[in-house]
């Protein structure tokens, strides 16, 4: 057996941590090794010197006061508070969210300020309106039109590894 | 009476003695200790979950008692947080010089090893206990009473030595006066 675990053993058999069968057989070892007993006697030389030391006064305290019924009480309350709280928090927290989604879908509806900057926007926008909105297949198809039209190439990608084949040869 | 209150009650019947002695020794005021049994219990009843899932409640009633009374030497800023130096008045004076020494041998271990072979020692809790009390594994608590019992161990052996050797010098000084 190694020395720190045989250590270590005599210290737990020393602080009455091991079962009564590993005992006997950490006993029968110890008798039959040369170095052995003599660190079990400096094991529990150190550990009743220990305990000398650590123990100090026996009685601290002349009577045990009584069970602060009161102060236990006002704890008991308090906790309750915060456990009703607790429980609102996350109802609270959802009918916010809600909230904020209602308004947010409301103020989507909401006339919007017509700012300076967004003028030519709004009049471009109003040009295509008869072609219907921005989205739309009929837009689409208009715009590709008036992309032939105007003799611009069908940009194909067939690929990302080859170069793009333009115009006729689609 | 609600049933939590009266599960605090029974505690509080079984454990307070030793509860105090322990605060009593580790905060070295009497009424201090029992100020601190007492928000032991206040704080055993703010979490109230805590303690009715601990394995062990007397031992999880320990380690927030402990906690406190870490929380209160700390606070003494003014004095080294040693329970054992901090002896009350009346407590006996110890006359073995070993005892003395070995006071400022265990101040000298880590806080964790210290209080750990206190409550073994002198707490009587088993490693278990311990372990709950602390909040650490078995194991850790294992260690770290090895790991003090063997500092002790070597501290006393060179206690000895170098007391034999002063005495052996007493001696040979006597024994050339006489001469």
């Amino acid at each position: 057996m190694k020395r720190e675990t045989l250590e270590k053993l005599l210290i737990d058999r020393q602080l009455g941590e091991l079962s009564p069968e590993a005992m006997e057989l950490l006993d029968a070892y110890v008798q039959g090794d040369p170095i052995a007993p003599r660190i079990a006697m400096e094991i529990e030389h150190a550990v009743l010197l220990a305990r000398r030391s650590m123990s100090g006064p026996a009685s601290p305290a002349a009577a045990l006061p009584p069970f602060p019924t009161q102060r236990v009480a006002a704890a008991f309350q308090l906790t309750n508070r915060r456990g009703g709280l607790r429980l609102f928090r996350p109802i609270a927290m959802a009918a916010a969210i809600g909230l904020a989604f209602l308004l947010g879908t409301k103020s989507a509806d909401a006339p919007r300020p017509s700012l300076p900057s967004t003028g030519t926007i709004a009049s471009a926008h109003e040009q295509s309106s008869d072609r219907g909105d921005f989205w739309s297949l009929d837009r689409l198809f208009s715009e590709q039109a008036a992309r032939k039209r105007n003799g611009k190439q069908n940009i194909k990608w067939t690929t990302p590894m080859s170069w793009p084949v333009t115009g006729d040869a689609l | 009476m609600d049933e939590r209150t009266a599960c605090l009650q029974q505690l509080y019947a079984q454990i307070s003695p030793r509860l105090l002695g322990y605060l009593a020794r580790q905060i070295a005021d009497p009424a201090e200790a029992e100020e601190l049994l007492h928000d032991t219990f206040v704080a055993a009843a703010s979490n109230m979950a805590g303690l009715l899932a601990a394995q062990n409640r007397e031992a999880w009633l320990f380690g927030i008692a402990r906690n406190l009374a870490r929380a209160r030497l700390r606070q003494r800023k003014h004095r080294a947080s040693s329970p054992l130096e901090d002896l009350p008045a009346n407590a006996p004076p110890e006359q073995d010089q070993r005892v003395i020494a070995m006071r400022d041998a265990i101040h000298e271990l880590p806080e964790a090893q210290r209080d750990a072979l206190q409550m073994r020692l002198v707490e009587d809790m088993s490693y278990a206990e311990i372990a709950e009390a602390m909040s650490v594994p078995i194991g850790t608590v294992r260690s770290r009473i090895h790991h003090a019992v063997m500092s002790l161990r070597r501290w006393a052996a060179s206690w000895t030595d170098e007391t034999t050797d002063q005495r052996h010098e007493a001696v040979r000084r006597t024994g050339e006066k006489t001469r």
